[in-house]
């Protein structure tokens, strides 16, 4: 299968980029999934997680509040205000958000995707 | 001891303590410039990514009529940002930024359009309130590691007052007025007008690479699909660039305020250390004169003595 160029970026840095076979994220319409030989695309990414399964299999999670996805000749390019990773997710903090505020649908949203991407879904 | 001798050997004390200040203050500013370029850098990749999307909307979008486009026309009203610092002993960091927003003030006055003035930083705030200025907005707290959080917070109040019309008191235009750091020597106030952008044919910045083969075929932008539809995708990047713009300035004017405290500091030191030395020329003079005169005082009174004996 052939590979293409995924690049991840926040507003402060290069999070990941690297080969991989396919990306699924979220975007404004629903989920999307991108293989090699998409056609060029830009899309506004929602609150959700984007799952990159790198060229050897594994898998890469990141969980991402808003942004942008381009698709240009097998060049992914996915950029976002913010990006955390499993490991930079405080899962107490975000289980505590959304049992605090069950009103914000927006946080509770943002929490359930950070829990999600942690590995612990609510 | 005399007097005088005493009195020098006090300052000389009181500068040597200045100096290890301003010395450290100097170092501290040194190390933090290199962490603050290295935050500039950063944002390097994001900036082409969101600069290549915008045009890709933009060209898509055959009308360009959006709200964030329009021309500036005949302008009534504009908005300043101007970034200053939190603390001073950055030499003439903060003053310089402010006196390019007051030209920028004085010639939208001549030009007849009134300006708004919105201040980040310490420094530009106590400016402002001094002269009994109004301001519509102040940021001040993290000059020397902003967040992006901030930028975001600035962004929105600024798009609140451009989406605003003119006779309800909102602004035609939005400029900013930061630090640009070109390099640790090198820092230039730069004065940019963020709305509304001004659209040319291929607004992707850092376009002028090297003409290849593959650069060609990428500077012509092929048929994107858009999800949603381009004017929506459209809507939800421009205040995102703003944003953007406004956090890249600050990081700028973060670096630069650091190089600007580090020059400070660092000239402050050399003339703590040219003051010792004088100091202390005028401290051995003062004790060489009280030797001398001890010395005349004892012959003196030798001779007095011997002259009396006789």
């Amino acid at each position: 299968m052939s590979s293409i160029k995924v690049s991840l970026l926040a507003t402060d840095r290069l999070v990941w980029s690297g080969p991989a076979t396919s990306v699924v994220l979220k975007t404004l319409e629903g989920e999307l999934g991108i293989l090699a030989g998409h056609v060029p695309m830009l899309s506004s990414l929602a609150i959700g997680p984007v799952i990159i399964t790198k060229d050897d299999g594994s898998k890469f999670m990141a969980a991402v509040h808003g942004g942008f996805v381009t698709v240009d000749q097998n060049e992914v390019t996915i950029f976002a205000q913010r990006c955390e990773l499993a490991e930079e997710i405080d899962v107490a903090r975000a289980k505590e958000a959304i049992v605090d505020s069950p009103q914000d649908l927006d946080r509770v949203k943002r929490n359930e995707v950070r829990l999600l991407v942690a590995g612990k879904p609510a | 001891m005399g007097a005088q001798l005493r009195v020098y050997r006090r300052r000389i004390r009181s500068v040597n303590a200045t100096k290890k200040i301003t010395r450290a203050m100097e170092l501290i500013a040194s190390s933090r410039i290199v962490k603050a370029q290295a935050r500039v850098v950063a944002t390097e990749p994001y900036a082409r990514a969101l600069y290549r999307a915008i045009s890709i909307a933009a060209s898509n979008n055959s009308s360009l009529d959006h709200p964030l486009l329009r021309s500036a026309g005949d302008a009534k009203r504009a908005a300043v940002l101007l970034i200053s610092a939190d603390r001073g002993l950055a030499g003439a960091f903060s003053p310089s930024v402010i006196k390019q927003s007051e030209q920028l003030v004085e010639r939208n006055q001549e030009r007849g359009v009134e300006t708004d003035i919105y201040v980040s930083g310490r420094k530009g705030v106590a400016y402002y309130t001094f002269r009994d200025r109004q301001m519509m907005k102040t940021w001040t707290g993290s000059s020397d590691a902003p967040e992006y959080v901030r930028a975001e917070e600035m962004a929105n109040e600024l798009l609140k007052a451009y989406l605003t019309p003119s006779e309800e008191g909102g602004v035609d235009e939005i400029y900013l007025v930061f630090t640009h750091f070109i390099n640790r020597v090198n820092q230039v106030v730069e004065v940019s007008r963020l709305l509304p952008l001004e659209v040319v044919d291929n607004p992707v910045k850092g376009a002028n690479v090297e003409y290849t083969e593959d650069s060609a075929r990428k500077a012509v932008l092929p048929l994107y699909e858009f999800e949603p539809e381009p004017q929506q995708v459209l809507d939800s990047l421009l205040p995102h660039y703003l944003a953007f713009e406004i956090w890249e300035a600050l990081l700028q004017s973060a670096a630069s305020e650091h190089a600007a405290r580090q020059r400070a500091m660092k000239s402050a030191t050399d003339n703590a250390s040219d003051l010792v030395k004088s100091l202390t020329r005028r401290a051995n003079q003062a004790r060489q004169a009280e030797i001398t005169q001890e010395i005349s005082e004892i012959v003196g009174g030798a001779d007095a003595l011997s002259s009396a004996g006789k």
